[in-house]
């Protein structure tokens, strides 16, 4: 017996065995290469209606909306797009998304959210955007572009919103049954205010509760140094306008509105979170008083 | 008749002043304003009528959100654009600050007061600003059940299950 040819007989049975099954794994493996790359091509449409969906919350969150309202606008371009299984969850800081397309893995989506600033307009456009898919609904790669071009609504200057808030505040002012002189001061206050807001604004991780305080503590010192020169005939008229520019309203509303649409988790948060706003504005204007009131 | 001239006459400024801080365009400014001065007009006469704080600020809150809503529908935007604007002269933001000051200085009677006053407040701005959605939400869930279509734009009564 030759061992070789034999040990070669016995190689190629062995070999075509092995061709064989190679074959057969080739076979297998192109297979699932073909349905994980189909499978690669639906995710990424998923992944562009998430990437998009996301996007969406975070800045209808962030411009000021109602949570209530940007879950049902989240789960109406979840059922645009015939996204199965959709689960969105919103806090005042958190939004989680979830969906998937049919036949395939659920996709997820989480963000962090930033601090609110009310911008009423990209607020509308996105909206109206929302709107617009549900009519014609677009390819889904195209949906960020569709958003940023949305979503380019810079803020009014500094100059502009100073005004804005300056003739609400004055107003106010005549409202409190306040004089000219309060209202001068009030004005100053004001400036002070939004001038400390805007450049804390433009450093990162800076607390606005405490930003809130050391602005609170500023005008709440203001008013008792006008009161004391007699300028002013009642300091504490003059924090309390001061006040109304950094008080929490509009959220605090929206807190009374969630719990009444049995939100309770958002309500709560968000009730607890305008406390605590609260709670940093009066220490600062305390502060004031306690060092320099009478 | 002056003094309630000049209160709606600043409520206007106010919340258009306040309209520009949420970045409303200019073009629309006046129509929140105008959203502002009818709810503080019916502020004014629900206080009128009564001193409940609940009635006369659901009343308030009524009228703004009505308000707005017909706004919106007639300038194809929002209801929330002109919304925040028509609350700004219902917003319980002095409430709210004297019960935190209670708070801070520990005077417990106040306190008790202010934030009773205050849960009242947010009650009646609440329930005032949900009648008006719950009412448009009904219209299209009877012209449904009549036969009729619903609105294009699905709301959470008839969104399809998935």
């Amino acid at each position: 017996m030759d061992a070789g040819n034999m040990d070669m007989g016995n190689i190629d049975a062995r070999n075509t065995g092995r061709g064989n099954m190679d074959a057969r794994n080739r076979n297998a493996e192109n297979t699932e290469w073909l349905r994980m790359r189909d499978m690669a091509e639906t995710e990424t449409d998923a992944d562009y209606i998430m990437d998009f969906a996301l996007a969406l919350g975070e800045q209808l969150i962030i411009c000021g909306g109602e949570l209530w309202r940007a879950e049902e606008i989240l789960h109406t371009v979840f059922q645009v797009y015939e996204m199965e299984d959709a689960s969105v969850m919103i806090l005042p800081n958190l939004l989680i998304i979830s969906a998937r397309k049919a036949g395939h893995k659920v996709v997820t989506r989480q963000r962090n959210i930033g601090e609110v600033s009310v911008n009423l307009e990209k607020l509308t456009r996105l909206k109206r955007l929302v709107h617009e898919l549900c009519e014609k609904p677009e390819e889904p790669e195209k949906l960020m572009g569709l958003f940023r071009q949305a979503a380019d609504v810079p803020p009014y200057s500094f100059g502009i919103s100073l005004a804005g808030l300056l003739c609400a505040i004055l107003s106010l002012v005549y409202l409190f049954h306040g004089s000219l002189a309060e209202a001068g001061i009030v004005l100053l206050c004001i400036v002070g205010v939004h001038g400390i807001k805007a450049v804390s604004g433009q450093i990162q991780n800076v607390n606005h509760m405490a930003v809130n305080a050391a602005a609170a503590f500023l005008a709440g010192s203001a008013a008792l140094f006008a009161g004391m020169a007699g300028a002013a005939v009642d300091p504490y008229l003059i924090m309390i306008v001061s006040a109304f520019a950094m008080l929490p309203g509009i959220p605090l509303i929206n807190s009374a509105r969630e719990l009444l649409y049995g939100r309770v988790m958002s309500g709560s948060l968000m009730l607890l979170q305008a406390f605590l706003e609260t709670v940093f504005i009066v220490a600062g204007f305390y502060l004031a008083i306690t060092l320099f009131g009478r | 008749m002056q003094t309630i001239f000049f209160t709606l006459l600043f409520s206007f400024f106010c919340s258009a002043g306040f309209g520009v801080s949420f970045r409303i365009s200019p073009k629309e400014l006046p129509i929140a304003g105008a959203a502002g001065v009818l709810t503080r007009g019916a502020l004014m006469l629900a206080q009128s009528v009564t001193d409940n704080r609940i009635a006369y600020t659901l009343a308030a809150a009524a009228v703004g959100a009505y308000a707005a809503r017909l706004i919106s529908m007639v300038c194809f935007s929002t209801t929330t654009k002109f919304l925040y604007p028509a609350f700004v002269p219902i917003i319980p933001g002095d409430l709210l600050y004297n019960t935190v000051v209670s708070l801070v200085t520990a005077s417990y009677g106040d306190l008790a007061a202010n934030s009773s006053q205050l849960a009242q407040a947010l009650l009646g701005l609440a329930l005032g600003a949900s009648i008006v959605p719950l009412f448009f939400r009904s219209k299209d869930y009877w012209r449904q059940l009549r036969g009729g279509e619903g609105r294009k734009f699905p709301c959470s009564l008839f969104r399809k299950k998935v």
